[in-house]
């Protein structure tokens, strides 16, 4: 064969132009959302009152209910996990925080567990024991699960932050030499001031959204993190009020048309 | 002798023979340059070439300079058009604005989902959990849905799982 780069390539890009439609549906389904209608549950209190019912008839028909609309609820909540799961491995990881991502991935294996154990014990018990599942299931999550979400949501947001940090800290060095290259031929107490104050702001910014990583790394609550990440981000909200300062007091030294 | 006549002997006036033979000696003696080969000259085009070569690409490097084409101009330019471009910089804090919303509606959020988790982990205890007017009232905990709903289902379409959870535990 002439060009066998040539036929590697073309076959490469015929297997990953025929895959992409499927990949994009699996990425459909992982978002799919879940269901629980009211209707639904009100169909507990309709056979409650159902007079047709005998009294064992009315525990078993209740009891049936029960247990398909517990199990349709923990589907749902593994279907969150899912969700999660597969927003959690799309985020990205170049920011040395790696070992955050594979805790919460970790986490939500576990939170995926929980929902199997407890789906299983629906084959043994009847209308109380499906209540203490229901009870259980529902302390779990508000001690358990929302903080992790809470967590999950945290990271995803630091992440995001990473790109505004990098594109600031770059428009901070092209500052830093314009700064440097016009105190050099014409002092400016106007721009030296605006420039100091701007980069205060960022140290200030970096210094918090490092101490937000370093919450995310430590599993800390979710309020204190997001605290430190939205203190980060009002820091580097003042530090551009700083660029637009610095870049006024530039304009002002150089020759007016 | 008038000066005339003097003039007039210059004609007549010739090297001395020795002084001649000796001169011609001495050139006849010296190096001499020989004429270039074809090769030679080959190669001195080509040097030529690469003299003039080096000479459009620097003119054309400094042009790049001076113009702020380069890619490597952060380094070299002392002030980026971009530190003063009013359009880049309310771009990007614009940006940074609607990260800082999104942060807010996330506290929003974790705020409300830690008073209902005390409320749940109350209820869960043993306790009532919160009644107002008969029904209970709790609010999603799912991201963006914060709609709040009443267990009597007759406000809304459909229920969050901690929702179905508080009524399927009761």
């Amino acid at each position: 064969m002439r060009f066998p780069g040539l036929a590697v390539f073309g076959v490469i890009f015929g297997v990953v132009m025929v895959a992409m439609p499927f990949f994009f549906v699996g990425v459909a389904h992982a978002d799919t959302t879940c269901a629980l209608s009211p209707t639904d549950f009100a169909k507990i209190a309709a056979v409650q009152s159902d007079p047709s019912f005998t009294p064992t008839e009315e525990v078993i028909q209740e009891l049936v209910v029960r247990k398909q609309l517990l199990s349709q609820t923990i589907t749902c909540a593994q279907t969150e996990v899912s969700s999660l799961q597969s927003v959690l491995l799309a985020a990205t990881t170049t920011y040395g925080t790696q070992n955050i991502q594979s805790q919460l991935l970790s986490d939500l294996d576990g939170a995926s567990d929980f929902y199997t154990i407890e789906k299983s014990k629906l084959n043994n018990v009847g209308i109380a024991g499906s209540k203490e599942i229901a009870s259980e299931i529902l302390a779990w999550r508000a001690g358990t699960y929302t903080p992790l979400e809470g967590k999950i949501n945290n990271y995803l947001l630091w992440t995001q932050d990473q790109s505004f940090f990098n594109t600031a800290q770059a428009r901070m060095d092209e500052t830093q030499n314009a700064v440097n290259f016009l105190e050099s031929t014409s002092a400016s107490q106007d721009l030296q001031n605006a420039f100091n104050t701007t980069y205060a702001s960022f140290q200030s910014a970096k210094a918090q959204n490092a101490a937000a990583e370093s919450a995310l790394a430590q599993s800390l609550a979710p309020d204190q993190s997001l605290t430190l990440i939205k203190q980060s981000l009002d820091s580097l909200s003042s530090t551009y009020q700083g660029f637009f300062a610095v870049s006024d007091a530039i304009k002002a030294l150089l020759p007016q048309p | 002798m008038n000066l005339f006549e003097a003039i007039q002997q210059f004609r007549t006036l010739s090297p001395d023979p020795g002084f001649t033979e000796k001169s011609k000696r001495m050139i006849l003696a010296s190096p001499q340059k020989a004429e270039s080969s074809v090769g030679m000259r080959g190669v001195w085009i080509f040097l030529h070439t690469i003299e003039t070569g080096a000479a459009l690409a620097l003119a054309g490097f400094f042009v790049l300079l001076a113009t702020g084409s380069f890619s490597g101009n952060s380094y070299l330019a002392p002030v980026q058009y971009s530190v003063i471009d009013p359009g880049g910089l309310h771009a990007e804090a614009d940006a940074i604005d609607m990260q800082i919303q999104l942060a807010d509606i996330s506290y929003a959020e974790v705020s409300s989902t830690a008073a209902e988790s005390t409320a749940v982990m109350a209820g869960a205890g043993g306790s009532a959990l919160s009644l107002v007017s008969g029904s209970v009232t709790s609010k999603g905990t799912g991201r963006g849905n914060d709609a709040t709903t009443t267990a009597s289902g007759a406000a809304s379409s459909t229920l969050s799982v901690d929702q179905a959870l508080q009524q399927l535990s009761q």
